[in-house]
């Protein structure tokens, strides 16, 4: 065993790190580095990493309070597609945009019941849940359609038939689909494709959620330690100390939990993820509600570290799913 | 004991049931929200007709412009504003808070002049405490009162104080004698704060609520505007916190919130499982709240303050109220954080930005314990030495 981060890991770590010092849009300077090209499928011009590469540039860019959805998204939405046998010549054009960070792929419907309806005549109606702002190249949609059973389907967005809406999601920049009879290609996607989709996606979602919660961890252990109050700063109340202490403590445990299941990912020998997630959203949470307090009314102000990462935070614990109900799925797969 | 409350609060609550439902009620409420004087939206014109309907202050004397009633007059006034969605703050900072504070230890003359205004709301008051050095750790103010020929010239700075924009005068705690000890050195002063060299500015927060900065740079004001002996004002907010820290408003918000995420979670039946179960613990704990903060008030009633109970009752109301408005949250996920049409999401997503602060307005928990914990747990505390 050894439970160091690997050499490629390593690069990867750094070069993501001085990308997100760079100005720019975020996401194409990622590209910069090929990010996204280091993680897709074979299929769509990616190298095909694997998760044990993808969970490294998610934690950093949640260190970075750079949640980037579109990267995950687009992931997400590629790791779908490459389940189906269905030719994507035609596609050629967007993935090149993919790749190159210049549009990015969305999945509408994945939590909760679907709310789009495919007509029978093959169009897509309806609006998506707050997506990851940007420009949205591919769609793979969860919809109703008409027989009433629920499939996926793939939607390359169009002027006329699809509409782009800025939107703000608890304070943080999202968009909304929204469908006017869109044309939608029905997608064959298997539930054990399904399950190997969503367990890769719930993995890189639980690596953003403990490198935010490592940030906002190391910026209230900063505070603490140069706030002072009654002559001393505020780390040498024994609560306070304790309280850091126990969360960076479990962090490195959450973390070994996380690069295990995706290493086993890797191999092919694990898909059921819920339990990752949970535990990286409760850790997040408990990070940025422990910083937020031990800022006192610092943290309250609106544009405070604090009370950004506590957005952001609430918003992306509950992206996949809330803790409570993978929790639920978690005990029902064991 | 006796859990009833009286005949006499009965019909109170009735009464205020009457204003809050009428008409005007509703009309002056939906200005408030469309808030626009971009900030928290301007409540006074709704308080004042509260306020004029005489339900505002139950438990003062009826010559300061209250009833005379007991203390369950005002927890049926409380959770009756918060249910109709009234914002209550500044309506607790100037009446609850200050007013109160000025019916126990404010002159004749300020109780006469300032109290039936007060229990109007056709004069309002906030509190300047916290400085930006000085949050947890009071004793250590530093702005200074120093006295001219015809009063105290202030010069300082306070920060992160809630409704200021909105209130007339400031009771504002000052370092009057920056030679004597850190507590005999402070004194309390009530400041109108459209005296020359007052300067506010906003500080938006993460919660619907602005705080503010203030700045006072040479402000004039006369003698009468001190509160209480010069020296005297550490013993005063202590007085204050006693009776400040009920956690009565707390309460009445954990309260409403939960009876909000009960009604959606049991709109297609009673919920089952770690739900239902979750439930249940934060209706029995929320039912603890309310007791504690009434056993507080019923001391204060009686003249039998107990800052160490009333630290703890204020711990346990803004704990129990924040778990709860994050449980909603982690109940609920992204519906909660998507406010549709419906009044209930809103309420509940403004809870989930709210609550952190609740643990650390009017004194952060940890604070809190330390007092209980200096009274109850330590040796010293019990035997006083
Ligand atoms: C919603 C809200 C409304 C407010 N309204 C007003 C107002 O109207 N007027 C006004 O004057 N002020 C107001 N305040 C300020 C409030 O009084 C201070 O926030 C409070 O006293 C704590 O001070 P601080 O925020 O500077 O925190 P600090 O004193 O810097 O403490 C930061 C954190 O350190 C920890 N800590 C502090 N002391 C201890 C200890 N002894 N042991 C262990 N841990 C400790 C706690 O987690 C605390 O939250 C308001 C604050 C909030 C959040």
């Amino acid at each position: 065993m050894d439970l160091r981060l690997d050499p490629l890991q390593e690069r990867l770590r750094d070069a993501v790190d001085a990308v997100l010092t760079r100005t720019g849009e975020p996401y194409a300077q990622l590209a910069t580095i090929g990010v996204p090209t280091l993680n897709a499928p074979e299929r769509f011009g990616g190298l095909a990493l694997g998760l044990s590469a993808d969970i490294v540039v998610n934690e950093r860019l949640g260190y970075g309070l750079e949640p980037l959805g579109c990267y995950r998204a687009t992931a997400f939405a590629l790791d779908l597609l490459d389940g189906d046998d269905m030719p994507t010549e035609h596609l050629a054009e967007v993935v090149a945009d993919l790749n190159k960070g210049a549009r990015h792929a969305v999945v509408v419907g994945a939590p909760g019941p679907a709310s789009a309806r495919v007509a029978s005549d093959g169009r897509l109606w309806g609006e998506s849940e707050p997506l990851p702002r940007g420009d949205i190249g591919l769609c793979v949609a969860r919809a109703v359609r008409d027989d009433g059973t629920v499939g996926w389907h793939l939607v390359v967005p169009e002027t006329g038939t699809c509409s782009v809406e800025s939107i703000d999601h608890f304070g943080m920049p999202a968009s909304r689909l929204r469908f006017d009879g869109a044309a939608a290609r029905p997608l064959t996607v298997s539930t054990a494709h399904w399950e190997r989709a969503l367990a890769a996606a719930r993995i890189r979602q639980a690596a953003l959620l403990l490198g935010m919660a490592d940030r906002i961890l190391d910026v209230a252990r900063a505070h603490v330690n140069t706030r002072i109050q009654s002559g001393k700063p505020l780390v040498r109340h024994q609560t306070v100390a304790h309280r850091l202490a126990t969360l960076m403590g479990e962090a490195v445990g959450w973390r070994l939990v996380l690069h295990k299941a995706a290493w086993e990912i890797d191999r092919g020998e694990r898909c059921s993820t819920a339990e990752v997630l949970a535990v990286a959203a409760e850790h997040a949470r408990l990070a940025s509600r422990t910083a937020l307090q031990l800022h006192g009314v610092r943290g309250m102000l609106a544009h405070s570290t604090t009370a950004t990462a506590y957005r952001a935070i609430a918003v992306e614990s509950v992206r996949l799913g809330t803790p409570a109900d993978l929790w639920l799925e978690a005990a029902s797969a064991t | 004991m006796d859990f009833d409350v009286p005949p006499e609060t009965v019909e109170f609550a009735a009464e205020v049931d009457e204003v809050l439902r009428a008409p005007q009620t509703a009309r002056l409420l939906r200005d408030v929200r469309e808030r626009h004087d971009g900030m928290d939206g301007d409540v006074r014109e709704l308080y004042r007709h509260l306020g004029g309907a005489g339900i505002l202050a139950p438990s003062w004397p009826v010559e300061y412009g209250g009833r005379n009633a007991d203390f369950t007059a005002t927890v049926a006034l409380l959770e009756k504003l918060v249910a109709y969605g009234i914002p209550q703050n500044l309506y607790c900072i100037s009446v609850q808070n200050v007013g109160s504070l000025i019916l126990a230890a404010g002159s004749e003359r300020q109780r006469r002049t300032l109290l039936p205004a007060m229990a109007t709301t056709d004069v309002t008051a906030c509190i300047l405490f916290t400085e930006p050095e000085h949050g947890s750790d009071l004793a250590g103010i530093t702005t200074t009162a120093v006295r001219d020929g015809t009063g105290w010239v202030i010069n300082g700075r306070k920060t992160y104080n809630l409704k200021s924009a909105y209130a007339d005068l400031a009771l504002c705690a000052v370092r009057t004698d920056p030679q004597g000890s850190r507590y005999e050195g402070i004194s309390l002063f009530l400041v109108p704060l459209d005296a020359p060299g007052v300067v506010v500015r906003p500080l938006p927060s993460l919660a619907d609520e602005q705080f503010h900065d203030i700045w006072f740079t040479d402000v004039h004001v006369d003698e009468d505007a001190l509160f209480g002996r010069v020296g005297a004002g550490w013993s005063l907010i202590t007085q204050m916190f006693a009776a400040e820290r009920t956690g009565l408003d707390y309460y009445a918000r954990g309260k409403h919130w939960l009876d909000v995420a009960a009604e959606r979670l049991t709109r297609d039946g009673p919920p089952t499982g770690l739900v239902g179960a979750d439930l249940a613990r934060h209706r029995t704990r929320i039912a603890a709240s309310k007791l504690l903060s009434c056993q507080v008030m019923q001391h204060l009633q009686e003249g039998d303050a107990d800052i160490a109970e009333s630290s703890f009752a204020k711990w346990h109301c803004s704990e129990t109220a924040q778990r709860i408005a994050w449980w909603a949250f982690d109940t609920l996920g992204l519906e909660l954080l998507e406010p549709g049409p419906d009044a209930g999401d809103r309420v509940l997503e403004a809870a989930f930005r709210e609550a952190p602060g609740m643990t650390i307005s009017g004194g952060a928990s940890e604070v809190m314990l330390d007092i209980a914990s200096s009274a109850h747990v330590f040796d010293h505390g019990r035997t006083g030495d």
